[in-house]
């Protein structure tokens, strides 16, 4: 048996399915948004919006009053613009590459996250009509983009004499984790980037540097804007810190059919072609009418699942994770299980797996 | 960049390229094999994530005309082409055909170590960023990679989300400059860090994941050897999030 709202019955489709509640997402961001404030929250779709479908999670966010959104590139940012997202909500794209023309986003009023000169000088000479909204990104020590310090005057320096080019209006980093020591320090770098820029003659409108754990747990990270991507989710960091623990409640729940029982082993409808990592053989379960069974093998487009001697039958619906409601483990459990996080599990499910988006327009 | 270099499409950050000759050339040894009309092209999961509609074409350049698909829906990608016979193999509205001689599956894509056979799919992703870092800096989340001397980086775009494992975290080595490079620190979402020692890379250089062996390119055995998983696995799971380029 499965919960209303999950297909079932004659419309049981041939492969699994990923069901999002739009409702929960939106508790999410209601709780998350009440938890920051005054901080706004820009709230992170990357990635398909972690497998959650970019266009319905965007369009939720910004009905919630979400101002910005955050894309990762420039061609997620121009299909959010492209699909109805307008101007008055910032989209922030930041994953820059070698190759790109940057005169559609400036066209757009897209904001650029910008790391070198070299990026200025690309998006001074897109030939764009318009200016360009770019936030300059400095390097606190998760040592992956942003300026290093010793770089960064000639960054700041560069973009106030594009000023006919440039918008300078925000600032930017990202911290490791690592340590709250660690993030201390790279709060305070952040802070003295600031201060640099200022004496350079450089204001910053907006500026942001925590994701989704900082966000949470530190306001002395907050600044103006916070990233959150993996909580709107309701996907929580590990090492004990659940979802409930945090008010925050899963999104997306996977099922697939039961398409042949024989022997005891349940053949379900989905499997490493769909984006089931292999390694959840013999260390993960899904449940079938409420009880949970072991996956024995994840084969391309089938789990071989060893039901014993319980009553399983083809046309049944297994679930693999989803909120718990159903027995069903959690995307918490896979992540912990194959020792990985929530965000790899929702993100590697097939873009082909349809998205079926459930309580819109709440 | 030259003016002229205007008129090529632009290089996708991350992309995986599908070489559909060698999957003609797999196909016509196996059909050798096997014999005419005795060889069934699996093209489960989008053709393993080369694409069904084109590793289709290949196949039957290479004398396949049999084909299974793991859904009814997945059958759509082979209308209008010359096949004998199309299988679904699973889907609760499929007859369970029981398939078993005869399956091309992983050896149609070169995904198994048969050396006639050659791999179709080629990763590959751009570096995005440089940087050079002194001793005791972390890189990525959690500074699970501190660096013992100076040492420079590449910032690569591509990441998890990509179907790169991110298992590979401080244990695979992508090839940037014709040398296997160490990833350092954790693999994210959108990006991985790789550590170039004393060696120095640009912006735009390629880091390749896997290509073709015969080239002095990584295999995808290899790649999928170092994170103890299979190549089917590896390729599909990219195929799937990938840009795909076929030549």
């Amino acid at each position: 048996m499965t919960g209303p709202g999950f297909p079932t019955g004659p419309d049981l489709p041939s492969g699994p399915v990923a069901t999002v509640d739009l409702r929960a997402y939106r508790r999410n961001i209601d709780r998350i948004r009440t938890r920051v404030a005054p901080a706004n929250l820009m709230a992170v779709v990357k990635a398909d919006a972690y497998g959650h479908g970019l266009l319905p999670i965007a369009r939720t966010a910004v009905s919630a009053g979400v101002g910005w959104i955050g894309a990762l590139d420039l061609a997620t940012a121009l299909e959010l613009r492209a699909g109805g997202i307008h101007a008055d909500v910032a989209i922030f794209a930041w994953l820059l590459g070698p190759n790109d023309d940057f005169a559609p986003p400036i066209e757009a009023g897209i904001d650029l996250g910008v790391s070198t000169v070299e990026q200025l000088e690309a998006i001074a000479a897109s030939g764009a009509p318009g200016i360009a909204r770019v936030h300059l990104k400095i390097d606190t020590g998760l040592h992956r983009n942003g300026a290093d310090a010793a770089d960064w005057p000639a960054l700041v320096g560069r973009a106030l004499e594009l000023e006919d080019r440039v918008d300078l209006v925000g600032v930017w980093t990202h911290i490791s984790e690592a340590s709250d020591a660690e993030d201390t320090v790279a709060i305070e770098r952040f802070h003295e980037a600031i201060a640099v820029a200022q004496r350079l003659g450089a204001g910053f409108g907006v500026r942001h540097l925590a994701a989704s754990a900082a966000s949470f747990a530190r306001a002395d990270a907050r600044f103006d804007v916070v990233r959150v991507g993996a909580f709107g989710y309701g996907i929580s960091p590990g090492g004990g810190i659940t979802p409930e623990s945090l008010r925050l409640e899963p999104v997306l729940t996977l099922t697939a059919p039961v398409y042949a029982v024989r022997d005891g082993i349940a053949r379900v409808a989905i499997g490493f072609g769909d984006g089931i990592l292999g390694s959840a053989a013999g260390l993960m379960e899904v449940a079938i009418n409420g009880t949970r069974h072991p996956i024995v093998d994840v084969e391309i487009d089938t789990l071989r699942v060893a039901i014993g001697t319980t009553t399983v039958s083809q046309g049944d619906t297994a679930v693999l994770f989803g909120s718990g409601s159903l027995g069903e483990p959690t995307l918490q459990e896979w992540g912990d299980r194959l020792g990985t996080i929530g965000e790899e599990i929702v993100t590697r499910l097939s873009p082909r797996i349809p998205r079926r988006h459930i309580h819109p327009g709440v | 960049m030259t003016l002229t270099d205007a008129r090529i499409p632009a290089v996708p950050v991350r992309s995986a390229r599908i070489d559909v000759a060698a999957i003609t050339a797999n196909a016509r040894i196996l059909v050798s094999r096997r014999g005419s009309g005795r060889v069934l092209a699996d093209l489960a999961a989008d053709g393993y994530g080369h694409g069904a509609a084109e590793t289709a074409k290949a196949a039957i350049a290479g004398g396949i005309d049999r084909f299974s698909v793991s859904r009814v829906e997945d059958a759509m990608a082979l209308d209008g082409l010359p096949t004998a016979e199309v299988i679904v193999t699973s889907g609760s509205r499929a007859p369970g055909s029981a398939v078993e001689s005869g399956v091309a599956g992983p050896e149609l894509y070169g995904l198994t170590d048969d050396p006639d056979l050659r791999p179709a799919m080629r990763v590959s992703a751009l570096v995005v960023g440089v940087k050079t870092i002194e001793a005791g800096d972390g890189v990525s989340y959690g500074h699970t990679f501190r660096a013992v001397s100076r040492t420079n980086l590449a910032l690569v775009g591509i990441g998890y989300a990509d179907g790169l494992d991110r298992s590979a975290s401080n244990v695979a080595s992508l090839q940037v400059g014709g040398i296997q490079r160490r990833v350092a620190g954790r693999v994210a979402m959108n990006v991985l860090v790789v550590d170039l020692g004393s060696d120095t890379a640009s912006i735009g250089d390629e880091a390749v994941v896997f290509g073709d062996p015969s080239r002095g390119e990584p295999g995808v055995l290899s790649w999928a050897a170092s994170l103890e998983t299979s190549a089917a696995e590896v390729a599909t799971a990219f195929g799937l999030h990938l840009p795909r380029v076929f030549s």
